[in-house]
């Protein structure tokens, strides 16, 4: 029985990827043999059959067969879209992604052996040790990846607001993913955290616009956002909190003999940058410019005085 | 390897027919073991299915051709299954995704065979102009392969721990159980000996690992590490502390879990939140407006906690 069903969804693709044009449901079940006479028992084949082929990425199109008034839908493949492309991947080459794939484990991944094995079969690697890498997985991060891939501009809504954006950067960065892009509202550019989307739809065009080389990275700092001239400010951390500050300021930080760091930001807006560097508490000081390094005292001063105040 | 789906066979045979084609006959072994398809079925599918199959009118000249001999495969006439199909988005966000985390762990030189294989794919994919990418820090340093390490092997670590809310260093012996992602940061999830309980700690304030050589031994009664959300604390027993705050801190509703939030009489928020340490409140209280009041707090902190915190911090700045 299996083999049989197996013969027949065969001989239907071999159909789909072999015309030249559209065929209709009567044709094919002509042209492919092995479905039943009866009509409903041949339409509920038909339909298994089909969501087996799309199930497994097959994409199946439905487009009216020419000359047919009323319509009457049409299957075909577009070639284009089913073939992967030609990768040329090295016996080494498949042997490093397959390393790749048996060693590091995602939590709430999908399992990728099955897209191995169309890259030319999966290997395990037992002699591996394996690495957990903690990532959260979105809900629309395929959805934002294939929109990328074939330059799809997307819709959704964001902080109750609806948005367009032609998506150029996916990234995990932070502990999160962001997306970046052109909003097709104003041309500005972007970044949206994923969780925070809602509701995306991708639009039906593909190749709708040009990505960048290089497109621009998700901005992080909070303290850079804002019309302000950028001031280059020095910071001294005390060694405890390096790596702390590495993270929550998104540098590379200086080591001093002592084991204190210095960490240089570029800030245009002074509050939060004041609001991020608080967190460091009494174990960073503003070096330079006098400027910043006086205001942070006038902020700070503010406190000690309305307390005083209070008393 | 168990008995195969129709639909898994179709799926296992759309990709390795390609690779029996370019392979210039295979062996049955090889291929039964590097596409998971038993034996016994593949050469019953290879030689009674496939063969059967072609497009419209099924001549001989439309079949597939399968030769099999000495137990080696061939087939011909089969132009239209020469090639995969393609990854869907799905896999091809997976399998990047991996590829890169590797990248990160192992470090990739120009040339070696990740780096290519990850161009060839990132090619394929419409991904070539760095439009994804895969940044966690820590998976290149010491303290993540230290304790990774440890995980595999089962065996105990020392290390030098920051922590936030006491803001105070603190050296453990912990018993670790996995890398885990809470919020947007990474933490290490471990039975803690001065704690006597599993605790997390957040790797970037790992100031120090070590491995001991003492295998992991979790006291009988602490039982399985517990996996239910609830059960892990990031620190001690916390407090609960009143704070009128001002309308425009009234972000911290919607940012930290507050447990009662009421307008006062005189336009400012009450709300009732719990604290995990000293040092968190402080570093909250010099956030928000210098006119925030503590209402109601533990004996042991503090009301003019803002003034004194900013006057350590000023303390600093003296010359």
């Amino acid at each position: 029985m299996t083999s049989r069903k197996l013969e027949r969804t065969l001989n239907l693709l071999a159909e789909l990827l072999n015309v030249e044009s559209p065929k209709s449901a009567e044709e094919l079940r002509k042209r492919v043999g092995m479905y039943p006479e009866d009509k409903a028992a041949f339409r509920r084949t038909f339909d298994r059959d089909k969501n087996a082929l799309r199930d497994m990425g097959v994409p199946l199109e439905i487009i009216p067969v020419p000359g047919t008034n009323p319509p009457i839908d049409g299957y075909i493949i577009n070639k284009s879209d089913y073939y992967l492309d030609k990768l040329d991947l090295k016996p080494s080459e498949l042997r490093a992604l397959n390393l790749a794939i048996s060693s590091v484990e995602v939590l709430a991944g999908i399992s990728e052996i099955e897209a191995m094995r169309k890259l030319g079969g999966y290997e395990e690697s037992p002699e591996t040790s394996t690495i957990r890498v903690p990532l959260l997985d979105g809900e629309y991060l395929t959805l934002l990846f294939d929109a990328i891939t074939n330059r799809k501009s997307i819709k959704f809504i964001y902080s109750q607001k609806n948005r367009e954006l032609e998506p150029w950067r996916l990234e995990f960065t932070n502990g999160r993913w962001y997306v970046t892009g052109k909003d097709s509202s104003s041309s500005e550019i972007r970044t949206f955290r994923v969780d925070k989307i809602l509701g995306i739809s991708l639009g039906l065009v593909a190749n709708e616009y040009e990505i960048p080389d290089n497109p621009p990275k998700a901005n992080m700092k909070p303290w850079s956002y804002g019309d302000g001239e950028k001031i280059e400010t020095i910071i001294r951390i005390d060694e405890t909190l390096l790596d702390w500050a590495r993270t929550s300021l998104d540098t590379e930080i200086e080591l001093n003999n002592d084991g204190s760091g210095i960490a240089k930001v570029f800030v245009s807006n002074q509050e939060a940058f004041f609001s991020r560097l608080t967190l460091l508490l009494e174990h960073a000081e503003i070096i330079s410019p006098v400027e910043i390094r006086e205001a942070y005292i006038a902020y700070m001063n503010n406190f000690v005085e309305v307390s005083n105040g209070n008393a | 390897m168990g008995t195969l789906k129709a639909t898994e066979k179709l799926e296992r045979l759309l990709s390795m027919i390609p690779w029996i084609i370019e392979n210039d006959g295979p062996k049955l072994s090889v291929i039964s073991q590097r596409f998971n398809y038993p034996e016994e079925h593949l050469l019953n599918d290879l030689t009674k299915v496939l063969f059967m199959v072609g497009p419209y009118p099924h001549t001989p000249d439309t079949l597939i051709e399968v030769i099999v001999e000495d137990g080696r495969v061939w087939i011909s006439q089969a132009e239209w299954l020469s090639r995969p199909i393609r990854l869907t988005s799905e896999q091809g966000f997976s399998i990047l995704r991996k590829a890169k985390l590797m990248e990160l762990i192992i470090g990739s030189e120009n040339g070696s065979d990740l780096k290519t294989a990850i161009m060839k794919l990132e090619s394929s994919l419409g991904q070539t102009k760095k439009t994804f990418e895969v940044d966690i820090p820590m998976l290149a340093t010491n303290t993540w392969s230290v304790i990774n390490q440890a995980i595999e092997t089962k065996t105990q670590l020392v290390i030098s721990y920051y922590s936030y809310a006491k803001d105070e260093t603190s050296t453990r012996t912990v018993h670790p159980a996995e890398i885990s992602n809470r919020d947007n940061n990474q933490y290490l999830f471990a039975y803690c000996e001065t704690a006597n309980d599993f605790r997390l700690f957040r790797l970037d304030r790992i100031i120090d690992v070590n491995t001991s050589d003492k295998a992991i031994s979790i006291p009988a009664d602490k039982g399985e590490a517990p996996n239910d959300d609830e059960s892990w604390k990031l620190e001690n027993s916390s407090s609960l502390v009143s704070l009128k705050i001002t309308p425009e801190d009234s972000w911290i509703t919607a940012t930290y879990p507050i447990e009662n939030s009421t307008p006062t009489d005189d336009g400012y928020i009450k709300v009732d939140l719990y604290v995990t340490g000293i040092a968190w409140l402080k570093r909250l209280l010099i956030r928000l407006s210098p006119k925030t009041e503590i209402l109601k707090a533990p004996k042991d902190i503090p009301i003019d906690l803002a003034k004194i915190t900013a006057q350590e911090i000023l303390d600093r700045y003296k010359e």
